[in-house]
């Protein structure tokens, strides 16, 4: 505002000093210079403007003053004359001012004759613009009763401009006022933090110069939204530094209110940069943890079935030892029962005797094999297990294997079928293991079978081997299980409780087999039934050191 | 009248030894089976006393204990494993079994277990049926 005052004084001093005159007719609908004499154009404008918005500003109803008729006829009488310069004449009705300036054309003639009184006229005029503009300035700030402001509410004013001005200063954020065309009015320090301009370089400029060009039309309809809205909002935008980086804020913006009237815009800028880095690092480390999730679920599908497998073991293991100490149990009891029968009844008769102890006999190997099959143990020379090769009859080997298990096949309705040549066909093998392998597989077939089953057995006899076909129509062997069921400690899982006391048999059929060059294959379906198929040599050569394995 | 005895088991060799026993030592009649299905069938015969080992192809020794005890509660049962386990001899007792033993089995103990359990099943028919006879 003092500013203005200054201007104004300034080019009415210059006016004078040039002893140049004008006539200036105001109204609050327009103004205009009617007549200038000599000097600048830009002076008179200036000045004109400058008085224009003087009265706009005041309310004075100009067209009022200016029609007055006393001003009227004042006015003709003095440009229909020849004289020069007359007067200024100074209008004043209910507080409201109206400056005419009236200067001579003879310039010679205005400074002689009007030289003294167009000095007071102007000092007049200058303490008259003076006090309006003070008298305007405090009733903006603090409308008294009378419009007056008093030396207490002056400090008032003060005491709060400092400490709003300690605020701005003070404040991190980025806090700054638009005029009404988009202009920054106002910035704090925080712009050279934020922005890397010193609030000088700002002011007076357009707020939008330093908005990211992506971000224009959000900036644009946020800040319409504002002023249309008339309440404060929230947005985020880009804005470019000094030194061409792209700074985020979050802006807060609230309009400026005077008389009802949207005269600014202040807003509040959040540094959004800190955010910004952290959910970047966020979106970096997310990938990593989706991977490290990955990786973390195939280990545990890893760990899972290796879990299933240590307990598939532990409980093999288990019935792996439920079924050894059966098996020696068993024969432990025969072995001690009988010959507990023979020392313990003195009248017992030779035969029966003879009888017992041949039970012992072969009970006692049975635990031998027992022993080494399933310990493992090296054999020496002595080896229980005596494999001795000589000529017999393979269908007398495989029937007396069926009458052993007759009576099993019998009580299970199982009905056992034999087919073979008419004639005998002799090989050269060990008898008593090979007796073994056919009971077992025999005796496996009825076991495996249920009720009303059929078990068939054929010998074949070609030029070189033989082959004897096991068959039966029980639970079968899930193909799965099939390539294990040669190995040690391998029982078929299915059906386990029922089946007591298997899982000795295979492994010691296929010895005996290997033993023999011979061949042992399967064949089965779960469910419908198991076929072992034996192929022998029909001379077996065997490796005496091979019998150790037995 | 001479006592009946079914003795249920797979292994041959237990079988006989157990047979020649309680037949030709202890002087009872003998009956053998080598399943429990075979022996079911047989129940209307009457027995004294089942020897029943546990492991049996097909119907185990404890469903077999069940199914008898359903057909007569009171005809005594000794069950005979060669398992050795503690969960089975439980069991055993807990579905009516008179005893248990363990292979190898001990002549003398079973003896007398056969001979009480006899005597018991005796004394338990008797009131029965003489009830059933009216006196």
């Amino acid at each position: 505002m003092n500013e203005i005052i200054e201007n104004t004084l300034h080019i009415i001093s210059k006016i004078s000093a040039s002893r140049q005159g004008y006539l200036l007719q105001l109204s609050d609908q327009g103004y205009g210079i009617l007549n200038i004499w000599g000097g600048k154009q830009e002076d008179f404008t200036s000045l004109n403007d400058l008085l224009f918005k003087l009265f706009k500003a005041g309310g004075i109803d100009t067209e009022k003053v200016a029609s007055l008729p006393s001003v009227l006829t004042f006015l003709k009488e003095r440009f229909s004359s020849s004289f020069l310069i007359k007067d200024l004449i100074f209008f004043s009705e209910r507080n409201q001012f109206v400056y005419i300036l009236l200067f001579s054309d003879n310039v010679d003639e205005f400074r002689e004759e009007s030289k003294n009184r167009i000095i007071p006229i102007l000092s007049i005029l200058s303490h008259q613009v003076k006090t309006w503009i003070e008298l305007q300035t405090e009733k903006e700030i603090i409308p008294g009763e009378d419009g007056i402001v008093s030396a207490k509410g002056k400090r008032l004013i003060d005491e709060w401009e400092n400490r709003f001005n300690l605020l701005i200063k003070t404040s991190p954020d980025l806090i700054f006022i638009l005029d009404e065309a988009g202009k920054i009015v106002l910035i704090n320090e925080a712009s050279k933090n934020y922005l890397e301009y010193s609030p000088d370089e700002m002011k007076g400029k357009y707020f939008l110069d330093f908005v990211s060009k992506e971000d224009t039309s959000l900036i644009n309809i946020s800040l319409s939204k504002v002023l249309t809205e008339k309440k404060p909002i929230k947005f985020k935008i880009h804005l470019l530094t000094k030194y061409g980086k792209i700074f985020p804020l979050e802006l807060s913006c609230n309009t400026i209110f005077n008389h009802h009237k949207v005269v600014g815009l202040l807003a509040v800028g959040k540094d959004l940069s800190e955010k910004y880095r952290y959910e970047m690092e966020l979106q970096k480390l997310k990938p990593k943890v989706t991977e490290i999730n990955r990786l973390l679920n195939i280990e545990r599908s890893r760990v899972a079935p290796q879990k299933s497998v240590v307990e598939e073991l532990n409980r093999l293991k288990y019935d792996f030892i439920s079924s050894i100490s059966h098996e020696f149990r068993t024969t432990l009891a025969s072995i001690i029962g009988f010959s507990e029968t023979i020392v313990s009844d003195p009248d017992l008769g030779d035969s029966m005797k003879e009888e017992f102890i041949k039970v012992i006999m072969s009970e006692g190997k049975r635990l031998a094999k027992l022993i080494n099959y399933f310990l493992d143990t090296p054999s020496t020379d002595d080896n229980m297990i005596m494999i001795n090769t000589t000529t017999f009859g393979l269908i007398k080997l495989v029937q007396d294997a069926i009458n052993a298990n007759n009576e099993l096949a019998i009580s299970k309705n199982i009905n056992i079928n034999f087919e073979h040549p008419s004639e005998e066909v002799f090989i050269e093998a060990d008898r008593d293991s090979l007796y073994q392998v056919i009971n077992a597989l025999i005796n496996n077939a009825i076991r495996f079978t249920d009720e009303l089953g059929r078990v068939k057995i054929v010998v074949n006899n070609f030029v070189r081997e033989v082959e004897i076909l096991v068959s039966d129509t029980g639970i079968g062997i899930p193909e799965e299980d099939q390539p294990y069921i040669f190995q040690r400690f391998f029982r078929v899982s299915r059906r386990l409780s029922d089946i007591p006391s298997v899982g000795v048999g295979l492994v010691f059929v296929k010895q005996i087999i290997d033993l023999h060059k011979g061949l042992i294959t399967v064949q089965s379906e779960a469910g419908s039934g198991t076929t072992f198929l034996v192929k022998l040599p029909k001379r077996s050569k065997i490796d005496k050191n091979e019998v150790n394995l037995e | 009248m001479s006592k009946l005895i079914f003795i249920v088991d797979d292994e041959q060799s237990i079988s006989k030894l157990l047979s020649f026993w309680v037949k030709d030592k202890w002087g009872y009649d003998v009956e053998i089976f080598p399943n429990s299905e075979s022996m079911l069938k047989k129940l209307s015969s009457r027995p004294d006393l089942v020897l029943l080992d546990i492991m049996l192809p097909g119907l185990d020794g404890i469903e077999t204990l069940k199914r008898i005890k359903q057909a007569d509660e009171h005809l005594p049962v000794i069950m005979l494993s060669a398992q050795g386990r503690i969960d089975v001899a439980v069991d055993s007792i807990k579905y009516g079994a008179y005893d248990y033993f363990s292979k190898p089995i001990d002549q003398q103990k079973l003896e007398l277990a056969l001979k009480n359990a006899i005597r018991n099943y005796d004394l338990l028919k008797k009131p029965q049926r003489a009830c059933k006879e009216g006196i």
